[in-house]
């Protein structure tokens, strides 16, 4: 079919005014997040053939069936911010990319206790619709330990991105959703499965509603879901405990874990400074930075509900990690820490610029710079952190300026790199390293440069993949059983491989 | 500004979309929770970061100058959200300067015709700005005895009525208030920057600054909010540049006025007073003053939505700008205020459009008068 066809095609579908050739569209939408840190990108900038903004799934529903009939590569892009596998096209000037803001419908059902949001709705919106109610309800941040928020899993995982924002609605808030598969079918599961279903919890394990988490658009497009809120806390605690090792912590962890007592419990070192996943105050992803040495090997966590279960939790904690070597950190160094929650008050729509523009107030700081990547063995990813701290600093001795940024936190931030290790009830892990990309001193771009492309020959020798999944092909050699099945899933609902190639799944 | 400038201010622009939001803890109703005026009726490109990547790209050189941008960037109310939402925290993305960049690089055969309206300084040749002499404000061309004007803009300047109301209200000051009369300063506005004519703009301020300094004038009271906030900005003569409700407020604490009589009003910050002026306190004492019931808009201050007049927009395109003022309308019934009140010339023009039936828009600096028992009658 030819371009002018599909464009009068689509449209009659969503509206003359809804479909987008001009060039500035296709720029905007051909970048995202992940191309924009280079300067020293990521990936590349795709452009897409044409953007369109459809206004409900009956719309989606059309535009896919004409995709696929027509093997049209489809994408899909929210806020344009997601920091593991990017939303722009998988190949330049090919492709309808989705744009999702004529659909912002937000519903509380406070009897259900739900939230039902479209995917151009905005964490934030969701958020201050339900502070308004003042129903001692809340969204709420699901991640681990115990449930499947990790990388690993995120090929399977991931919506038009509406997970981990202000109040830090995660995945596992996910009660139900309505979804266009790639075959064209409309599906809805879990609490949307019939009018009234109730929001029923989440069990562990992967589960149909889950299924399309983080996959950006390679199984379907996701019009619609149900969010859990949850009761707000009377009480919130955070725990954090040295360890001699990593493999002491990485021990104490998984019984931490096992017992299902603290919330977002996260293992980070060896790293001059490391920083959490998780705030306790609010609940959310957040940053807490621990003045350390260069070997410091910390657990950190957090605890919620009535007073009683804070402390029980607590002591219980403290009392289990310190069998495996821990000392817990003093309440006035965690009450220091629990300072920098106000920093990062909300990750909002979008997680990295907010955290790095309050790094240094009114400058020009901001952005993450991330190598990382999934490994199947603990021993991966010790080697990996350990090889890549050593490879990290050689290159900060040859550029001792790099160390000297005027600013003191973004000075400790860039001395070294952030690494940390997120473990849950499963067998993977995962190890990132995180740079502030000051755009104040941008001299330092090449230097950065320098450091991913010693991190990313790294991952290449330990044969393990980097964050960048469908974009890069050493994912598929990366944990191979779930990626074998979410293959398999994938060739059974989009034979034709039109959803989202090059992005999640490779380029065919 | 160069190319590289330009590129350097346009990436801080992540596209991260923030600004789409209103930073404010609790919104009733997703539709008052998003803030753009034409990123919120166009989406896409037509959003802040769509206007910073149309300046990367036009740096860059991936982009070249055509109507779609010119399209784009004409849609654009210059309010000023994205960039003071930025600065608060978030990339710190200068959006005002790039967008001021962006108008002055439109090539002119794009230029709307009634955009390049907006480039002429408006004249000053049939003012009216003698209608303050019956005040007792004096002529300061040639005259050195004050140091207090007030600045003929060009809302002002050939509108007798308005002229009356602002007198009367300067005549209640103790202290004498001047206004170059018969040799009246360039009523420059923001409407320059619309038009991409900033070399006019600063052609004209250096004039004012020139007259300014030579008089010894420390203070000046701008009526209109778009004069307000150009000379607020370029200028570099020293003078405090003061917004006429900061000078009602004032007033009103030193000399009682009558309470007006009205239901409850709601008030619509203006872009050109609010943000880039950073006055929200002043209408608000005064309304306070006045004894007006205030039923604040969900986005008010630093949060306020745009009426949609700004950038040119009411001007070259009305009934986008109708579009705009629609949605501000939609929140302003949801307060159940039978009165909105602005502070602004623009702001009060454009909200008349789609105006409900059962809702009066009233100028702030109008009822003042009223209250120090202005008729209209008490001119020479």
């Amino acid at each position: 079919m030819k371009k002018t066809d599909i464009i009068s095609k689509l449209k009659r579908i969503v509206g003359a005014e809804w479909v987008r050739t001009d060039d500035l569209t296709k720029f905007h939408f051909g970048s995202d997040v992940m191309t924009h840190f280079g300067q020293g990108a990521l990936y590349p900038e795709n452009h897409p053939l044409v953007v369109v903004m459809p206004e409900n799934a009956k719309q989606i529903q059309s535009v896919l069936n004409l995709s696929k009939d027509n093997k049209i590569p489809l994408y899909a892009i929210g806020g344009g911010t997601v920091l593991l596998i990017g939303s722009i096209a998988g190949k330049p000037d090919v492709g309808i990319t989705f744009d999702f803001h004529r659909m912002q419908s937000v519903v509380l059902d406070d009897d259900r206790l739900v939230v039902r949001a479209q995917p151009g709705a905005t964490g934030l919106q969701v958020s201050q619709l339900v502070r308004e109610k003042d129903m001692g309800y809340r969204p709420y941040f699901g991640g681990s330990p115990g449930t499947s928020l990790f990388v690993p899993y995120q090929i399977f995982t991931g919506q038009n991105k509406m997970a981990g924002y202000l109040d830090g609605m995660g995945i596992n808030c996910v009660t139900g959703m309505e979804m266009v598969l790639a075959n064209g079918e409309i599906i809805r599961t879990g609490s949307m499965a019939a009018p009234g279903s109730p929001a029923w919890p989440h069990g562990p394990g992967p589960a149909l509603t889950y299924m399309p988490f983080f996959a950006n658009a390679g199984y379907g497009i996701v019009t619609e879901m149900e969010f859990r809120l949850f009761t707000t806390p009377q009480e919130v605690g955070s725990l954090w405990v040295t360890f001699k090792t990593l493999e002491d912590a990485c021990v104490a962890i998984n019984a931490v874990i096992k017992s299902e007592y603290a919330c977002g419990a996260t293992v980070m070192g060896p790293g001059c400074w490391t920083h959490a996943l998780y705030s306790s105050q609010h609940w959310q992803e957040g940053m807490h930075f621990v003045k350390g040495t260069q070997d410091i090997n910390m657990v950190g966590m957090g605890f919620r509900g009535s007073k009683a279960k804070v402390e029980f939790e607590r002591n219980a904690c403290i009392k289990m990690l310190k069998k495996f070597g821990g000392v817990a950190m003093p309440d006035w160094m965690v009450a220091i820490l629990d300072g920098h929650e106000a920093n990062a008050a909300g990750w909002q729509q979008c997680n990295s610029p907010k955290i790095c523009g309050t790094l240094n107030g009114k400058s020009d700081s901001g952005g993450i710079f991330i190598s990382g990547g999934v490994f199947d063995t603990m021993e991966k990813l010790e080697t990996y952190m350990r090889e890549g701290m050593e490879a990290y600093q050689d290159v900060c001795r040859s550029n001792p300026e790099f160390l000297n940024h005027p600013h003191p936190i973004v000075r400790l931030y860039l001395s070294c790199g952030q690494t940390y290790l997120s473990m849950g009830g499963h067998a993977n892990a995962a190890g990132e390293v995180i740079f502030v990309l000051d755009y104040a001193s941008r001299q330092f771009l090449p230097m950065i440069g320098e450091i991913k492309g010693r991190f990313d020959a790294l991952m290449k020798k330990i044969g393990m993949a980097p964050l960048g999944v469908g974009r890069d092909g050493r994912t598929w050699t990366e944990c191979p059983d779930h990626f074998a099945v979410a293959k398999i899933l994938k060739d059974v609902v989009d034979p034709k491989g039109f959803m989202a190639p090059g992005v999640a799944f490779p380029i065919e | 500004m160069n190319n590289e400038e330009l590129l350097e201010k346009a990436l801080c622009c992540n596209r991260c979309g923030t600004c789409r939001g209103v930073v404010q803890d609790a919104i009733p109703d997703v539709a008052f929770a998003t803030q753009c005026p034409c990123g919120m009726t166009f989406y896409g490109a037509y959003e802040p970061s769509g206007l910073m990547y149309m300046a990367r790209g036009l740096a860059q050189g991936d982009l070249k100058w055509n109507e779609d941008l010119a399209k784009v960037l004409y849609s654009c109310t210059m309010c000023g959200y994205c960039d003071d939402f930025c600065q608060r925290g978030y990339r710190h993305t200068p959006a005002i300067e790039i967008l001021d960049e962006l108008r002055a690089r439109v090539p002119e055969k794009l230029k709307p015709a009634k955009i390049k309206k907006l480039s002429k300084i408006a004249s000053t040749k049939n003012n009216k700005l003698d209608t303050l002499l019956g005040y007792g404000i004096v002529d300061v061309t040639g005259n050195s005895q004050v140091n207090t004007i007030l600045f003929g803009d060009n809302a002002i300047i050939a509108n007798t009525e308005k002229l009356k109301e602002i007198g009367f209200i300067l005549k209640k000051r103790d202290k004498k208030v001047g206004c170059f009369i018969s040799e009246p300063l360039p009523p420059v506005s923001a409407d320059l920057i619309s038009a991409g004519a900033q070399k006019e703009l600063e052609d004209a301020i250096e004039i004012i600054d020139v007259k300014i300094e030579a008089h010894g004038i420390k203070n000046v009271i701008v009526y209109n909010p778009e004069s307000l906030s150009v000379l607020k900005r370029f200028s570099k003569s020293g003078a405090e540049f003061i917004p006429i409700t900061r000078t009602c407020a004032v007033l009103l604490k030193s000399k009682k006025a009558k309470k007006i009589k009205l239901p409850a009003v709601t008030y619509q910050d203006p872009c050109h007073l609010g943000r880039y002026s950073k006055e929200y306190a002043a209408p608000r004492e005064v309304m306070n003053k006045l004894g007006l019931d205030l039923k604040e808009m969900w986005r008010k201050g630093d949060n306020s939505l745009c009426c949609g007049a700004g950038g040119g927009v009411r001007v070259n395109n009305p009934s986008l700008a109708k579009k705009y003022a629609a949605n501000r309308w939609q929140e302003a019934k949801a307060t159940g205020a039978k009165v909105m009140i602005t502070a602004c010339p623009f702001c009060n023009a454009n909200l008349m459009q789609g105006k409900p039936k059962d809702i009066k828009v009233i100028d702030l600096t109008s009822l003042v008068a009223q209250a120090y028992g202005y008729t209209g009658k008490e001119a020479r």
